[in-house]
């Protein structure tokens, strides 16, 4: 599977630019972390992507045809977890997965079972969804999305509300996926993309700042990321970008990015947190 | 589709909506048949076919009602919510459509049977009369027009915005309960109390029973109406949302 993203404007009735002429193409195998501010248009290019949205410019191409042209087989190649969405509360788990089987026309009789097996949900296959705690409704969302084995799998802060060992074992799943598929994959949590993505992508105010493996983006940031101590009420030096404080012995230790360290800092091995800020602060750009 | 209609068809026959409105119409069936429907229809028996198209078309508005309200929920909040799933599987915009349309249709049919039930229950046992038979037909040339416009018009209204759905309540109470009597009369409510007024009384001190044809015409032209809004929003998915 190939989708090539040519030239995508996308502008809201309201006005607002979510997506300023990107390009960009997957391809399977694939790994995709998408890493962007609120507001920097990643949902929107999830939503353009699962042919819920036309954009305003450009084409989105599946395998060489228009995505419009070809909904119904990307539709039938998809599992798709949005940010935000709704459960049939009166069904039970195994109920309303058994329903998203049937509506994405998967077949086999055990991919329900699968699908719950691998979302930890076995004892919660006969609660109905009402009774289910936030985590567990997420699991419910990641368990559809997997369902059929498909081919394209996007997903948007797909760990919220789960624990941290749940986090670990879902970004595993998801990373065991990606072997033969695309998996798209927006999320804040800096560290699930450094431990499973392959590539990364930056998106800021519509614009695509990075696009690469992470590797990659992190060498960007060498030689931009310092720490330096401070004392309460100093102001941050002009420039920099604050990643993180944390109070120690003789102060506050301040893990700083900039495009030029100043003295009194100490240069440090960036992350790729500390990378994926220095990308969108580069160029005084926030 | 057949397990999606099975899932569609449980969640609206368990929910206490349908419960709920099930008792009402129940309950207001009876009260029609033993206060109304008991006195005899138009000077007719209470077990002649004027009287049960009438009882008919008095419970009917309730049971559109019923079905309007269950619809309201194919445009509410909690729906649109769980289509950002449900919009990413393959199912086309028709195939759900008719699924819909077909579990309120047979959620609308076990109210007419309920309400069918007691009428027959109420004639066996008031009037130990039991030939039904002769109901069957002109209640199907009334609930089935009745059911396709009102669906249809539901569909248009939750299309255009989900609360427009509740609006149309008003108006069906209205048409319903507050005299329409001629032919184009949507549930028969007031028509079959007037029409047989106008007809000549039989040997058996009655009018006998024959559909009107403006009536028939009517329901034709709300069959037509109703199917024809059901096709257009069929034809007509909604718009991919373009910036």
């Amino acid at each position: 599977m190939k989708i090539d993203i040519n030239n995508i404007t996308m502008i809201y009735p309201s006005g607002k630019k979510a997506l300023r002429d990107i390009s960009v193409s997957l391809e399977s195998p694939g790994f995709i972390g998408i890493l962007g501010p609120n507001g920097a248009g990643k949902t929107t290019l999830m939503k353009l992507l699962i042919a819920g949205l036309i954009p305003t410019k450009g084409e989105i191409a599946l395998d060489g045809k228009p995505l419009l042209s070809q909904e119904t087989r990307l539709k039938a190649q998809l599992g798709y977890l949005p940010q935000s969405f709704g459960l049939y509360d009166e069904l039970t788990v195994w109920q309303f997965l058994d329903y998203m089987a049937a509506l994405k026309g998967v077949k086999d009789k055990k991919a329900v079972d699968d699908v719950i097996s691998r979302t930890s949900l076995t004892e919660q296959r006969k609660t109905r969804i009402r009774r289910l705690s936030g985590g567990q409704r997420q699991r419910v969302g990641i368990a559809q999305a997997l369902l059929g084995d498909p081919q394209l799998i996007i997903l948007d802060e797909p760990t919220v509300g789960l624990d941290p060992e749940e986090r670990v074992k879902f970004r595993n799943i998801f990373s065991e996926m990606a072997q033969n598929k695309i998996v798209l994959l927006s999320t804040h949590i800096v560290e699930d993309v450094q431990a499973v993505c392959s590539r990364v992508l930056v998106i800021y105010d519509g614009l695509i700042l990075y696009d690469g493996s992470p590797s990659a983006l992190i060498s960007d940031a060498a030689s931009h990321v310092g720490t330096y101590i401070s004392q309460a009420g100093d102001s941050v030096p002009e420039g920099c970008h604050v990643v993180s404080k944390v109070n120690v012995s003789e102060g506050i230790r301040c893990r700083i990015v900039a495009e030029e360290l100043p003295k009194i800092a100490e240069s440090a091995e960036p992350t790729l947190e500390d990378a994926y800020l220095y990308c969108i602060h580069k160029e005084g750009r926030q | 589709m057949t397990k999606v209609f099975g899932y569609e068809l449980k969640r609206l026959l368990t929910s206490g909506l349908f419960i709920a409105m099930l008792a009402v119409n129940a309950v207001f069936a009876w009260y029609v048949l033993t206060t109304e429907i008991i006195e005899g229809i138009a000077y007719t028996a209470p077990f002649s076919v004027w009287s049960s198209c009438a009882f008919i078309g008095k419970t009917l508005p309730i049971a559109i009602i019923t079905v309007l309200l269950l619809q309201a929920g194919y445009y509410g909040k909690q729906q649109k919510r769980v289509e950002i799933l449900t919009s990413a599987a393959p199912m086309t915009y028709a195939q759900t459509l008719l699924i819909r349309t077909g579990v309120l249709g047979v959620c609308f049919l076990i109210i007419c049977l309920i309400d069918s039930l007691l009428g027959a229950v109420f004639f066996a046992a008031f009037f130990g009369y039991y030939g039904f038979g002769a109901f069957i037909f002109p209640a199907l040339l009334e609930i089935i027009p009745c059911f396709v416009f009102a669906v249809g018009i539901g569909h248009i209204a939750g299309r255009l915005h989900g609360g427009l759905i509740y609006a149309l309540l008003p108006t069906v109470f209205i048409a319903g309960f507050l005299g329409v009597t001629g032919a184009f009369d949507l549930f028969g409510g007031g028509f079959f109390f007037s029409y047989p007024m106008t007809l000549p009384v039989g040997v058996d001190g009655e009018p006998e029973f024959a559909i009107n044809s403006v009536w028939l015409i009517a329901r034709l032209i709300y069959l037509a109406a109703g199917a024809g809004v059901i096709f257009v929003c069929i034809a007509a998915r909604p718009k991919i949302k373009r910036a």
